[in-house]
């Protein structure tokens, strides 16, 4: 299942579904640490390749075997969001690594919690901020958020190619 | 196993910080809706017009490695109450915030600072 490149994208689709089918639908977060891999215990894979670089040049070059290891840079830890129903097969998977957008993501989890509760109060809410939404794209034009989580959107997701909306509403306004 | 509010929070920070001192591992945190299984409803779409708030369930697990035994599993969820969802997920924000930021990337400043002059030229042209 491919995954969505924005977490904006991502919880539009699973709100869609968690609509659709409000019983079945869960949501997992995933938060996953890594093993490092240290020079001390290299993996057996790079033990082999290290093995056939000393066969192969027949010199005991350790400083060649060693580089690789050293430049390795060691991977972070990753948040993997998947919205899930069982019952038609539905999977929607968000992945990102920024510490940055943890609590956001979360608070978005949150919004789905709720429409999941079938909280009466949140749907209001939602119409009333999608209304609100469209008039002012309509209307001005402008960059007007319609959830809180839009305008972290925006923010967070310049490191993601987010940031290309951004510039391309930027360029209109100019262009006025 | 169904924990209160108060105690879920406070296994889930543990797990985290046992986590991160491990320096590996996977947290696994599951929320769908909590209601009883019933026959007739099963399968059809009778619960679009259920529109009665209900609560939540809320799992953490870890420990699905194939190195662990199942008895090692950790495994520890809750119920939340639909009138709390609110206070619960600013805490449970807060927690996964603290526990998850062990590894994860931070944001760089010298990147951001780039991609602006960058856009900068862009809009001047």
């Amino acid at each position: 299942m491919p995954y969505f490149g924005t977490s904006q994208e991502w919880l539009e689709q699973s709100s869609l579904l968690i609509k659709a089918r409000p019983t079945t639908t869960r949501v997992t977060a995933k938060w996953t640490l890594p093993k490092l891999r240290s020079s001390t215990s290299p993996s057996k894979r790079q033990k082999r390749k290290a093995d056939k670089a000393s066969n192969a040049s027949a010199v005991d070059n350790t400083s060649a075997s060693e580089a690789p290891t050293a430049s390795s840079v060691p991977p972070s830890a990753e948040l993997t969001l998947k919205t899930y129903d069982p019952a038609s097969g539905v999977t929607l998977k968000y992945r990102t690594d920024q510490a940055a957008e943890v609590g956001r993501l979360v608070a978005v989890m949150g919004r789905l919690g709720r429409s999941m509760a079938a909280s009466p109060d949140e749907e209001i809410k939602d119409e009333a901020a999608a209304a609100e939404g469209a008039v002012g794209e309509q209307g001005t034009g402008r960059n007007t958020p319609v959830p809180k989580a839009v305008s972290g959107e925006t923010k967070g997701g310049a490191g993601q190619g987010g940031g290309g909306q951004g510039g391309g509403k930027k360029k209109k306004k100019g262009r006025k | 196993m169904h924990l209160t509010n108060d105690e879920f929070f406070t296994r889930l920070q543990e797990l985290f910080a046992k986590k991160n001192s491990k320096g590996k591992g996977s947290v696994f945190l599951k929320q769908k809706r909590f209601s009883q299984p019933t026959g007739s409803s099963a399968g059809s779409l009778a619960d679009l017009n259920d529109t009665t708030p209900t609560p939540l369930f809320i799992r953490a697990s870890a420990g699905h490695s194939k190195y662990v035994t199942p008895a090692d599993r950790i495994q520890f969820g809750t119920v939340v109450q639909p009138e709390d969802l609110e206070a619960f997920y600013t805490r449970y924000a807060e927690c996964c915030r603290v526990g998850m930021m062990g590894g994860m990337k931070k944001r760089s400043k010298e990147k951001k600072k780039g991609k602006k002059k960058g856009k900068g030229k862009g809009v001047s042209k």
